[in-house]
């Protein structure tokens, strides 16, 4: 164990140019963000998404067409950027107590649940996705990207009434996938 | 069981049929699923719920924490499962040691034995609610608790969930007895129950101060240790009132769980009639704790029983006092455990004693007492046997009450509140500071963050739009949306301020700065609390922007305010004390600073604990204070002290870190430990400019250090780089009109000069006094002088030595003017000496380099011996101009001597103008082979070490 993480995102297997660009940048900004100071934290995934694709928007091969799959792409990305600063918090923490706190850890601590609960939603995100790509990328873009319904709806063209209903079978099928 | 993929996508099937059905045919529907698809039914029951269709709609987006733990799976099953021996997470219960509204507490003990000691385990009832609600107030809790370090609070050592994902805390198992039964069974007297109890106080402002209100405040929650420690248990309810803000909607839903397990006992009239509920709601339920420790019951009497009557006399009848009370029925005992006599007990609590209990009693808010710690200092003039402030409410107060307990039998409790607010003005406003603060933090956070929103990428029009561009936007919004509401245009201001100085961004800053300032005046007043704080704020950007002369200024009248706001602004006060020394010492004033620091260093550590982040920033400004007014060793101490705390990057701290790496880089400077300071440097601006991107002027700061560090140790070449690099970057930040580009374009001069391109020297030279002369007063005069003072040393040295003599004699005579006498005067001598030579006027130019040599003959440190031996080179110059050959060698040796005092081991390119002076003896002397050969081999060594050529022609060394 170590800080191996750093170098090998957990979707590292990805040789998308994009992914990578993103991955930094929103990275990047997520612990340019995340900083202590004496104002507000502003913790905002939104946000991240948002100013990312305003960074990247007029990036040369791109890859995607439009808005709504940027976002959607982008939601995908900021899950692994979470997940990574999750398990680089892991990494860290070594010996004793195996506390599931730590006060001053980058994105992780915007995540205040537990890093093991973090992980087990991303697994449990892997297996929804062999079954129903659509959903998997629901659960992204308003989990990890914060979305609003009408942004998704928007993204993915379909109604919102469709997001509603494909949201709430999504969380049906996570806690099946996660249930003991 | 868990679920394989067949059965997820069968699953899937199976919801997308009953999400299809209207909800009334869904039971039955569900009722019929055939034996083989029975196993997935529970996963289904969900969608039988009503409230199922609408779920989460007006969760806020970008809420993280709430989209994640709402996906949370609860396990089957509610309490019944636990039992001793059980295990939940890495904990083994052991023997349940209490029940509450939400949950119930158990005795445990780690199961993989990595820690010996027993906790209280909490856990939640059951998992009937719905599980994001729960998992929500979980996560607040735990951060509650975590965030809340302090003797008398019991500690959160752990919080998780279960595999089964039931959510977990471990706490600190405090062994003892309820603060009551305590004071019994020991017999406390009435000081020794009112010395503890300002345990509880401390404690409880503690946690206000963390914006952390308890809200359920009762002996039960209030244990005391064998060895006479307090500990407070229990936030179960409190609440963050920041977050609490942010749903407005939440109140409702925990209401619904019926999590409010208020003990009307100790409950605030606010609480009772469900009002906003603010610190001052603990300082009541701390009230009630008191009377009862004092004379053993609670407050009120009451005619009737139930809660229904409690309720109605907390809110509305006025307690009877401690003093009267204790004359009760069982009078002998109670005095008995106050170990005194009846008599002697009413004595003791009539009047001071009755009035401070009564005064937290209050039902006003407003007249209670602000703080725990007014409570707390209370108590304690009353030990030292002072008079206390409480004292009999007054008429006016009566009517006020009168008013109030009207207003609430019409049943308008919310709009009596708003009514009563408005009157009562400054009073109830500090009741509800907490509060309103959250609620205007959310404003403002909703604001900025739409302002990221808000930027479509049509507006943007193919331009790459950066977090620069939306926060010009933001500022214009801040002129119109906030343009008749002083206080949110503060706090907006402060916020758009702060983001900016994150991004090192201090230019744009400083407006936004002075504009918080002015709105907070006129929205507090001139001697309020805000405007003090506004003006701390803006005296940081002001030394930001090195502008520190004014940020002195400013700071002082803050912190002139804040102490007259006592500890209320005690806080800010301690931090400004680093700020402060800070500015004295980028004004020179270092040893002023240093002062000033060790002064603050022990209330820093008071404030924020010896390990935290503050602590070491204000060593590390220790350590540059002693550097600079050249205490090397302290300096050192403390730096090797601080290096292993430094070594792991800190992204938490943002732009913290790397303002401190380049701290430490300037003490490894002036300790001449150049590969070390080089390398802490780098990572300094390496760490700037990923967090802030190239464009930041902390990064300029710490790649001014760097050259100057490539100086200092000869590498001509580098610095000579490195500067120029800097120069570009500061005009790119500045803009090449600005004060702070012409003193880093006046570094690279340094640099220049000493290789060979005496005419890129003094073009930059000119360039630099040029732009400084225009922006006038931005640089200081030292500075302005230091441009000058190099300006003059560039034009000797490039043949102008009338102009040279001109504008050295000004800055000379302006150094004398401000009593600035030390090896930068003496440089100016030196150039006055290499003008005065060139033009033939000997007998000046002697007078000149033995003044330089005076003033840095008496200088015991580096900057003065290296002076001095320049002198000497100058004067041996002089000699062989006057053929007083004989007199040269000694004074060559003589610089010699001091340059390798200062260089020791390590060679350094500037030894090699000994060698200069030497081969222009040997050419004195007729020996021109020899000079040849002496200068050569000192050009060749020169370049070895610096990198660059040595300059053609020296005339004096300056």
């Amino acid at each position: 164990m170590g800080g191996d993480e750093e170098a090998a995102p957990a979707a590292a297997k990805s040789n998308d140019q994009l992914f990578h660009a993103l991955y930094g940048e929103l990275r990047r900004l997520a612990r340019s963000r995340l900083r202590r100071s004496e104002g507000i934290t502003l913790l905002d995934t939104t946000a991240l998404v948002h100013e990312s694709y305003l960074r990247l928007a007029d990036a040369p091969a791109m890859g995607v067409g439009g808005e709504g799959q940027f976002l959607a792409y982008a939601s995908r990305v900021m899950r692994f950027v979470v997940i990574d600063f999750v398990r680089q918090r892991r990494s860290e923490r070594r010996g004793g107590d195996d506390l599931h706190i730590t006060l001053n850890t980058e994105v992780a601590e915007s995540v205040a649940l537990p890093d093991a609960d973090v992980l087990r939603i991303h697994e449990a995100l892997e297996e929804l996705q062999k079954v129903d790509e659509r959903l998997a990328r629901i659960v992204e873009m308003r989990c990890f990207a914060g979305l609003d319904e009408a942004t998704i709806a928007k993204a993915l063209g379909v109604t919102d009434r469709t997001v509603r209903r494909d949201w709430q079978k999504a969380r049906l099928m996570l806690r099946a996938a996660m249930s003991a | 069981m868990k679920l394989s993929t067949a059965d997820l996508d069968e699953l899937s099937g199976l919801i997308d049929q009953m999400q299809a059905l209207p909800p009334a045919d869904r039971a039955g529907w569900l009722a019929r699923l055939d034996a083989a698809r029975a196993h997935l039914r529970p996963h289904l029951q969900p969608l039988l719920d009503p409230a199922a269709d609408m779920v989460d709609t007006a969760a806020a987006p970008g809420a993280l924490i709430d989209a994640l733990s709402g996906l949370l799976p609860m396990p089957a099953g509610g309490d019944d499962d636990l039992q001793p021996g059980r295990l939940i997470g890495p904990y083994r219960l052991l023997r349940a040691i209490g029940e509450g509204g939400m949950g119930s507490a158990w005795l445990a003990e780690r199961a993989d034995g990595a820690m010996q000691r027993q906790v209280a385990l909490k856990l939640p009832h059951t998992f009937a609610a719905p599980g994001r609600d729960l998992a929500r107030r979980w996560v607040r809790e735990r951060d509650i608790l975590a965030s809340l370090e302090h003797p008398h609070i019991a500690r959160l050592y752990d919080a998780g969930a279960s595999a089964a994902g039931r959510p977990y805390l471990a706490l600190e198992y405090v062994e003892g007895l309820p603060i009551t039964r305590h004071c019994d069974e020991h017999r406390l007297s009435v000081r020794e129950r009112v010395a503890l109890f300002r345990q509880v106080l401390a404690a409880v402002q503690f946690a206000h101060a963390h914006l952390v209100v308890h809200r359920d405040l009762k002996p039960s929650n209030i244990y005391v240790t064998a060895d006479g420690q307090a500990r407070l248990l229990d936030f179960g309810i409190a609440k963050l009132l920041q977050r609490d803000a942010a749903s407005a909607a939440e109140g409702a839903e925990l209401t619904e769980l019926g999590i409010a397990p208020l003990t009307p006992d100790y409950a605030s009239p606010e609480q009772i009639t469900g009002q906003a509920i603010g610190t001052s709601s603990d300082v009541y339920s701390l009230g009630v704790v008191f009377y009862e420790l004092l004379c053993g019951r609670r407050p009120y009497r009451l005619a009737r029983s139930g809660r229904a009557a409690l309720e109605q006399a907390i809110s509305e009848s006025d307690p009877q006092r401690p003093s009267r009370t204790a004359e009760a029925a069982k009078q002998e005992e109670l005095a008995a455990l106050r170990s005194v006599r009846p008599a002697g007990l009413r004595r003791q609590l009539q009047g001071d004693l009755d009035n401070v209990a009564l005064k937290a009693l209050e039902k006003l808010p407003s007249r209670r007492y602000p703080s725990a710690e007014a409570f707390s200092l209370d108590l304690q003039r009353w030990l030292e046997g002072l008079p206390v402030q409480a004292h009999p409410a007054g008429a006016a107060y009566r009517a006020a009450k009168f008013v109030r307990r009207h207003r609430v039998a019409v049943g308008a409790a919310a709009l009596a509140t708003l009514s009563l607010a408005a009157g009562l003005g400054g009073a109830l406003y500090q009741a509800g500071l907490a509060e309103r603060e959250a609620l205007r933090a959310q404003a403002v956070q909703r604001f900025v963050t739409g302002l990221f929103k808000e930027a479509a990428p049509a507006k943007a029009q193919g331009r790459d739009v950066l977090v620069r561009d939306l926060m010009a936007r933001g500022e214009r919004e801040l002129r119109e949306a906030a343009a008749d509401d002083p206080v949110l245009r503060a706090d907006l201001a402060g916020v758009l301020a702060g983001l900016y100085g994150d991004l090192g961004d201090a230019v744009s800053a400083l407006p936004l700065a002075e504009a918080r300032r002015d709105a907070a005046r006129s929205a507090f007043g001139d001697d309020s609390l805000p405007y003090a704080q506004a003006l701390a704020a803006l005296a940081k950007v002001q030394g930001q922007l090195s502008r520190f002369e004014p940020a002195l200024q400013t700071l002082k009248q803050a912190q002139r305010l804040l102490e007259g706001h006592g500890s209320a602004g005690h806080g800010d006060f301690v931090d400004s004390l680093t700020e402060e020394a800070f500015f004295l010492q980028q004004t020179n004033r270092s040893e002023e600073a240093s002062a000033l620091l060790e002064q603050a260093v022990p209330l820093l550590e008071a404030r924020h604990g010896a390990d935290s982040w503050v602590v070491v920033r204000a060593q590390v400004d220790r350590a540059t204070s002693a550097a600079s007014h050249g205490d090397l060793a302290q300096a050192q101490a403390i730096v090797d002290a601080l290096l292993p705390r430094v070594e792991r990057p800190r992204p938490e701290l943002g732009l913290q870190w790397p303002n401190t790496l380049g701290d430490i880089g300037y003490v490894l400077w002036q300790a001449r430990r150049w590969a070390e300071a080089e390398q802490v440097l780098e990572r300094a601006i390496a760490e700037f400019d990923r967090l802030a991107g190239p464009r930041n002027s902390p990064a300029i700061e710490a790649g001014r250090t760097l050259g100057m560090v490539q100086l200092d140790a000869g590498h001509y070449a580098l610095a000579a780089a490195s500067l120029g690099r800097n120069t570009e970057r500061a005009v790119a930040f500045y803009g090449a009109n600005d004060g702070e580009a012409a003193l880093n374009r006046s570094f690279e001069v340094m640099a220049l000069m000493r290789i060979d391109q005496p005419a890129r020297a003094q073009a930059s030279a000119a360039e630099s006094v040029r732009v400084s002369e225009a922006v006038g007063s931005s640089l200081s005069a030292f500075d302005r002088r230091g441009l000058r003072r190099r300006l003059a040393a560039t034009m000797a040295l490039n043949g102008n030595a009338a102009g040279a003599l001109a504008l050295a004699d000004e800055v000379a005579a302006e150094e004398v003017a401000a009593a600035a006498i030390d090896t930068r005067h003496a440089g100016t001598q030196l150039t006055r000496f290499g003008a005065l030579r060139a033009l033939g006027r000997s007998q000046e130019a002697l007078q000149a380099v033995r003044r330089a040599a005076e003033i840095c003959g008496a200088l015991n440190n580096v900057p003065g011996r290296l002076c001095a031996a320049r002198a000497r080179l100058n004067e041996a110059l002089a000699a062989i101009d006057a053929r007083e050959l004989d007199r040269v060698p000694a004074l060559v040796d003589d610089a010699e001597q001091r340059m390798s005092q200062v260089h020791g081991e390590r060679p350094h390119p500037d030894q090699q103008y000994a060698a200069v002076v030497r081969a222009a003896w040997h050419a004195a002397r007729g020996e021109r082979e020899q000079a040849e050969r002496v200068l050569a081999q000192a050009r060749e060594r020169f370049e070895q070490l610096s990198g660059a050529r040595m300059a053609q022609k020296i005339d004096f060394f300056f």
